[in-house]
């Protein structure tokens, strides 16, 4: 699954157990009518849902400290999402086995951790290896089948020589996306399905059907599987 | 089933075009759903007013709590959808419901208003419409829900009582129990609406309005209250005695969006007895009763732990009264060690002590201090009975000043009664002497707020005859104030003049402002407090077309004898207590707080005295 390589080859596994600082790699959909939750709104349950969890936050100095979390790029308000990423500074280690269902207890079936891992000390930081959105667009009429379109991430540094270029908007592409298939005025069903490294791994999750947007118009290719 | 499905495809639909969708998603935190074909009692609490501000009453948690503890009945919440909703919901036909279940509101038995403030009645009727309940009690039937009200509103509910089927005065932790078994065996039973409406009013603490009937003087005066045979007189508010038997509520709702307060609540005590003459809150939940160091730090940990929220407000009438809140703050301090959880006094009085209490949270200075001296000048103060206990704001605010702090919030009040412009114009004075060092020079950084309101009285305080200011004499008074603080280091807020005036109208209204209310509330578009939808020209209208003066309920003081419109209802503060109250006002004497001094035998205490 997303970004599960990454962590997997950023570095040696920690040696177990221990006081020492730690970085917790939380994978969260939201989805349903929470899809409506702003991102600040989903960073406050989220935050809270970690203290109501008693893990051993780290917390930033200063005049109002507070828990050092890092949230995977805003989604627009309404869009639901199978996969936001959460990275968590901890102050020590904590054991994965029910982690999930520890920081799940109470939150709503809408808004669920479905994966935790330990990343590496080395490993980047999130806005440097997070270079592509990748939606599922339902057309208006629904039932139909469902297009997957690619979105470069603004902040990420990618190869490529992209860096630098102008990042569409998804609401632009969307615009572009309604044109290409010839839908009407009527409402998409939208699904940020995950949160990809580089285009080629998203390939490998959405093999057909896959559109990439770029640019500041956000114009659409295909890409070839 | 289908209306709920309905429901949530609506908001699917619409959510994106509303503001702030938060407020209609339910699904929060400690929210709790059950199933509505496991219990035999469905109730709903309601808060006319918008989600960020009624998520953040607790009353309406402490009772959601209790009733959801039980096997036989269930609770759901529903706030005042916001405008730009309820144009949607009518668009789509779409009747008010419930965050819980998404199930329409007149489908439940049991809908308990909370009336916290006289700016919200227009909304609390307008929510009745919104769920297609009849607007007044005795155009419901059988199937309606029973339409309950509570909060300090239900001590002079006459403007909008015909809209009530019952409301509770007082403390709802005891009685809430004692009306759903009631309720419950009246179900089982069988019985009729009017019939179950006599068996309620025999709940201590329950007003039934249709029980009761006002007869006006030729001069709008009431003449007398007329009750049916067996009605209670009077309608005794409720007290809990113990209030460490209801540790609630220990789950709050976590919401998701910007609340008004985002805190968990811990209550240190009820009631305050300090006196000052103005202050309903200070009559009718008298005496003191407070909770214990253990009950309070053993829930303080709890709530915390059962919402992750991260500020702990030790909330009360004047929580720096609380008997060994020093010792209680270094407990809860070790206790709350390592979990990152700042303590709040939100209510402090004006003394050095309050301010080493604010010391020691230590957090605060950046959220800065705030008191209510409430007068300006001693001797408004003195006939408020306002100055017990406190010491000079210049000399606290200079300390405070020397121990780091930069912002001051100061609460203010004009308008008392017999007040001068001398009296006005030292409230600038005092503003001012805080502003300013030893030598009278500046303090430089110092930020104080000013928050300006004009006098409401209200029922059952000492007040209750005195006059209100008219609504050309606020503003003018207001202007002194804006024309002397003029300051970079003063931020001055003010109350809309009509808005306080149309407080006064229904604080002390009575039953024929009924029709008033409709009209408003019709023509109107609710949300009375927020001075952006506020209109007071839609209740001259309609006051106009019901030939009701308001300066007659606003303006006029009171007689010694007159019959007040909620004479059948007692916050348990004996009238000619108040009376006298009233009369010490006028000659600036004090009266003893009991809690340290002598009993006034003011009648709250069920054995006269403690
Ligand atoms: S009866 Fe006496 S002790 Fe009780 S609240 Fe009144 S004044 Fe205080």
């Amino acid at each position: 699954m997303r970004g599960r390589r990454h962590a997997a080859s950023g570095g040696p596994p920690s040696a177990g157990g221990g006081r020492r600082e730690c970085r917790l790699l939380l994978v969260f959909r939201k989805t349903g009518l929470l899809a409506y939750l702003s991102h600040l709104e989903t960073m406050r349950a989220m935050e809270r849902a970690l203290r109501r969890a008693g893990l051993p936050l780290s917390y930033s100095e200063g005049f109002s400290p507070h828990p050092r979390l890092t949230f995977s790029p805003a989604l627009p308000v309404g869009v639901a999402s199978e996969g936001e990423y959460l990275e968590v500074r901890l102050r020590e280690e904590v054991a994965l086995q029910g982690l999930c269902e520890r920081i799940n207890r109470g939150l709503p079936r809408d808004l669920r951790v479905v994966r935790a891992e330990l990343l590496p000390p080395h490993f980047p930081k999130m806005s440097r290896w997070i270079g592509y959105a990748l939606y599922r667009v339902e057309g208006p009429d629904g039932g139909g089948s469902s297009v997957f379109l690619a979105l470069p991430l603004a902040g990420a540094s990618r190869g490529g020589g992209r860096e630098g270029a102008a990042m569409p908007r998804l609401r632009d592409a969307l615009e572009s996306l309604r044109k290409r298939e010839g839908w009407g005025e009527g409402e998409l069903r939208v699904v940020r399905a995950g949160l990809y490294a580089s285009l080629d791994e998203v390939k490998e999750d959405a093999p057909s059907g896959l559109l990439e947007a770029f640019g500041r118009e956000a114009e659409l290719r295909e890409v070839s599987g | 089933m289908d209306e709920c499905r309905s429901i949530t495809g609506f908001l699917l639909r619409e959510a994106g075009a509303v503001e702030k969708p938060a407020r209609y998603l339910g699904e929060e935190v400690n929210s709790c759903r059950k199933d509505h074909s496991a219990v035999r009692l469905r109730c709903v609490f309601a808060y006319p007013d918008v989600y960020e501000v009624g998520i953040s009453n607790t009353g309406i948690q402490v009772l959601y709590e209790l009733v959801n503890r039980r096997s036989d009945a269930l609770a759901e919440r529903v706030y005042m959808p916001w405008t730009d909703m309820q144009e949607r919901m009518a668009a789509a036909g779409i009747p008010l419901f419930t965050l819980e279940s998404r199930k329409p509101v007149r489908d439940f038995h049991l809908l308990g208003i909370t009336l916290q403030h006289e700016l919200t009645y227009s909304n609390a009727i307008r929510m009745l419409r919104l769920a297609g309940i009849p607007v007044r009690g005795e155009e419901r039937g059988e199937d309606d829900p029973l339409v309950a009200g509570g909060g300090p509103g239900a001590f002079n509910p006459e403007p909008l009582a015909e809209a009530f089927d019952f409301l509770l005065l007082g403390d709802g932790e005891e009685a809430v129990g004692e009306i759903l078994d009631l309720l419950l065996e009246l179900r089982e039973r069988g019985a009729s609406r009017e019939e179950s409406l006599r068996a309620l009013a025999g709940i201590p603490g329950v007003y039934v309005p249709s029980l009761y009937r006002p007869v006006y003087l030729e001069s709008g005066e009431v003449a007398s209250i007329e009750r049916s045979r067996g009605a209670p007189w009077p309608v005794i508010r409720r007290v809990v005695e113990d209030l460490d038997r209801f540790p609630l509520p220990s789950r709050p709702v976590v919401p998701y969006l910007e609340a008004v307060h985002d805190r968990c609540n811990v209550e240190l005590f009820r009631g305050c007895t300090r006196g000052c003459r103005f202050c309903q809150a200070g009559m009718v939940q008298r005496p003191v009763r407070e909770r214990s160091q253990g009950c309070l730090l053993r829930w303080g940990v709890e709530a915390l732990e059962a919402t992750g929220h991260d500020e702990l407000s030790l909330a009360s009438l004047s929580s720096t009264d609380y008997r060994g809140i020093g010792e209680l703050l270094e407990r809860m301090r070790a206790e709350l060690g390592g979990r990152r959880v700042r303590i709040s006094l939100p209510s402090m009085r004006t003394d050095r002590f309050s301010l080493e209490l604010a010391e020691k949270l230590g957090e605060g200075r950046r959220s800065g201090l705030t008191f209510a001296p409430e007068a300006g000048s001693p001797r408004i103060r003195r006939s408020a009975n306002k100055d017990l206990g406190e010491e000079d704001l210049k000399s606290v605010l200079r300390a405070a000043y020397e121990a780091g702090w930069r912002r001051v919030k100061l609460y203010y009040m004009i308008g008392f009664p017999g007040e001068t412009d001398e009296d006005v114009g030292s409230i600038a004075r005092s503003v001012f002497s805080a502003l300013r060092g030893e030598r009278g020079e500046k303090l430089a950084g110092m930020r104080v707020t000013v928050s300006l309101s004009t006098l409401v009285p209200k029922p059952h305080t000492p007040l209750q005859w005195a006059p209100q200011l008219g609504m050309e004499e606020t503003r003018r008074r207001q202007q002194l104030l804006k024309d002397v603080l003029r300051s970079r280091q003063v931020e001055l807020r003010w109350h809309q003049a009509e808005m306080s005036y149309l407080e006064g109208l229904l604080s002390r209204g009575d039953r024929r402002l009924f029709p008033v209310l409709l009209k408003a509330a019709e023509r109107g578009r609710g949300f009375e407090n927020w001075s952006e939808l506020f209109d007071w020209e839609v209740w001259e209208k309609a006051l106009r077309e019901e030939g009701l003066d308001p300066s007659f309920y606003v303006e006029r003081e009171r007689g010694r004898d007159e019959v007040f419109p909620w004479e059948h209802l007692s916050g348990g503060v004996r009238r000619d207590f108040l009376w006298s109250e009233y009369q010490k006002y006028w000659r600036g004497e004090p009266t003893p707080d009991c809690r340290w001094g002598d009993c006034s035998r003011c009648g709250a205490c069920p054995r006269g005295e403690v």
